[in-house]
Parts: C-alpha cells; sequence; structure tokens
C-alpha cells in the first residue's frame, strides 16, 4: 500500500483527534457527502482537508457532538488537532481549521 | 448576476417542473385510455388525433415550417423562441443540479477557522438546555437561518404550579450562550401542559 499522502494523513489525524474527544458522538459526512475525505485506505466521514495558497491545509470537521458548551468544546478540538498535527511527521501542516457542528445529542441533566 | 441566477433557476424548476410531469402524466393516461380500442372507435389513437385537432396542427405547422425556411419575421420569431427554450433548458438544468447551499449560524471566522452551527444541532442544542431546566415537561426548538440572520424559537411547557416568569428567567439564562454565541434572534414560548413528547425541527 503506497504511503498516506500528507492531506491524508492530516485528515486521518484530525478526525482521529476530535473522535477521540469524550463530547464528540461521529462524523457527518454532510449533504452530499461534501465532507469525507478520500484516502488510501477507506474513505474518512466528517472530515475535509483543503491546501491552500500557502501549503497548509485547512481542515474542516463536521461532527455530532454531546451537549456540552459548544464554543469551549471548538477551542478544545481545534488545540486536540494542531497538536496531533504537529507532533506527525507524515501530516501536512495545519492552516485554518473549521469546526460544524452538525447535531447535537442528548440533553442536560437537571 | 450571477447571485441571482441560481434562486431564479431554481424558482423555474419549482414552477416548471410539476407542470411538465402533470402534462406528462396526462398526455400518459389519454394515450392509454384511447388505446383500449382500434379502428376508428371512440377509444382508438386515431380518434384521440381527430379530438385533439392533429390533422389541422399538421397543416398548421407544415404552414409555419415553410414560413420559417422562408427569410422574414416569422423565421426571426422563431429563431428568438427556439433560443428562449434553450436558455430555459439550461436554466432549469442550472437548477435541478447547482447544490443547495447549506445555511448554518455561524459563530467565528478568525483565521484560526471557522466556527458554525447547522439549524438542527443548534435547535437540538437548546432543546436539549431546555429539557434540562427545572419545571420544563416538553420543549419544541426551531432553528432557521437566512441570508438575513438566524433564529431560534424555543416552545416550552410547563406544569400550573411553575411560574412563568421565573421559567422563562430560567430559560433565558441557559439558551444565552447559543444565543450569544451564534448570533441567534431568540424568541420564548411557554404553555402550561403536561409532559410529553419533544422536538427538534
Amino acid at each position: 500500500m503506497p504511503a498516506p499522502s500528507p492531506r491524508a494523513e492530516l485528515a486521518r489525524l484530525s478526525l482521529a483527534a476530535a473522535l477521540a474527544h469524550p463530547d464528540v458522538v461521529a462524523g457527518d459526512p454532510g449533504p452530499s457527502r461534501a465532507c469525507v475525505s478520500a484516502t488510501e485506505s477507506e474513505p474518512l466521514e466528517g472530515v475535509s482537508a483543503v491546501i491552500g495558497p500557502d501549503g497548509t491545509y485547512d481542515v474542516i470537521l463536521r461532527l455530532a457532538v454531546r451537549l456540552v458548551p459548544l464554543l469551549p468544546l471548538a477551542d478544545d478540538l481545534r488545540r486536540r488537532v494542531r497538536t496531533a498535527a504537529a507532533a506527525s511527521a507524515s501530516a501536512g501542516e495545519s492552516g485554518a481549521i473549521e469546526i460544524q457542528f452538525a447535531d447535537v445529542t442528548g440533553e442536560r441533566p437537571r | 448576476m450571477s447571485g441571482l441566477l441560481v434562486p431564479v433557476a431554481r424558482a423555474l424548476v419549482r414552477l416548471l417542473t410539476p407542470l411538465l410531469l402533470a402534462t406528462i402524466a396526462l398526455v400518459g393516461i389519454a394515450a392509454a385510455l384511447f388505446s383500449i380500442q382500434s379502428g376508428t372507435s371512440t377509444l382508438s389513437l386515431p380518434n384521440l388525433a381527430e379530438i385533439v385537432g392533429l390533422p389541422t396542427l399538421r397543416e398548421s405547422v407544415a404552414d409555419l415550417l415553410g414560413a420559417v425556411e422562408a427569410p422574414g419575421p416569422t423565421a426571426l420569431l422563431s429563431l428568438l423562441g427556439g433560443l428562449g427554450a434553450i436558455l430555459l433548458g439550461a436554466l432549469m438544468v442550472v437548477g435541478s443540479l447547482v447544490a443547495r447551499a447549506e445555511r448554518t449560524f455561524v459563530a467565528d471566522e478568525s483565521p484560526q477557522g471557522q466556527l458554525d452551527a447547522r439549524p438542527r444541532a443548534l435547535a437540538a442544542a437548546a432543546r436539549g438546555l431546555a429539557l434540562g431546566t427545572r419545571g420544563v415537561t416538553s420543549a419544541k426548538a426551531k432553528a432557521t437561518s437566512t441570508r438575513r440572520g438566524g433564529r431560534l424559537a424555543l416552545a416550552v411547557t410547563h406544569p400550573r404550579s411553575a411560574s412563568p416568569d421565573e421559567l422563562r428567567r430560567r430559560l433565558e439564562a441557559e439558551v444565552k450562550s447559543l444565543q450569544d454565541g451564534f448570533a441567534a434572534k431568540t424568541t420564548l414560548k411557554l404553555s402550561i401542559g403536561e409532559r410529553g413528547g419533544s422536538r427538534v425541527e
């Protein structure tokens, strides 16, 4: 199997970092599966990485999450993705990270 | 101009598609009905052709085609009509194929990256927060995002014993983060009701 491209590796790492968060339920492919990354092995639903003019990759994460404060969760997810990308030698450098909340599940305990 | 093209194309598709489908269905029903008998019987295709005046139409079309072949105003009108039909067809193709942009609530557009939420997610979050509020027996939430901004409508029921003013205050505090974070104009509707289903739209 050929080595994954920097784009595919960054997409895989970003999605894995997001899904490892306890408040993230799943990735969401979006309408017309617009937020799916093709990789050498399998399509990744809920993430898309696009190279920008400066050579960095803009990452879009589209997620279903649990009912928690959404803005802090987005900040936490961005941090996790940047950390995961920086730790990998084979992943492309991440640029802007867009977080899309596709669905929210559950209710806050009384 | 290009911003107007797609909405116009979509409107044309919405308007013309049912008309075209209804026309095709009616023609199909008529053809099926008039295929029951043969020859020149009442329910035969030749009789259907007579009823709708196909022989007369054939003569008219022959005259028209003759006029179109010759230079003159009829030829020019036919040319314009043909071009108009091509344009209409192209517009309908655009209206059918161009994906509808997803409207979302945008919370943050910093260089770090955008943060947004689908209306369904925002409505689900509002409903979840409402159901977690003491005194709420059921909740329905609907979020809509338009070019002019987003709206979040939350309707909850509460027992007769609960104070509506107190409950409204609690709910406003609960959804404040959504309202402020995603710039959603929020409306709250409280009514007395028993515990029942809850819905997100």
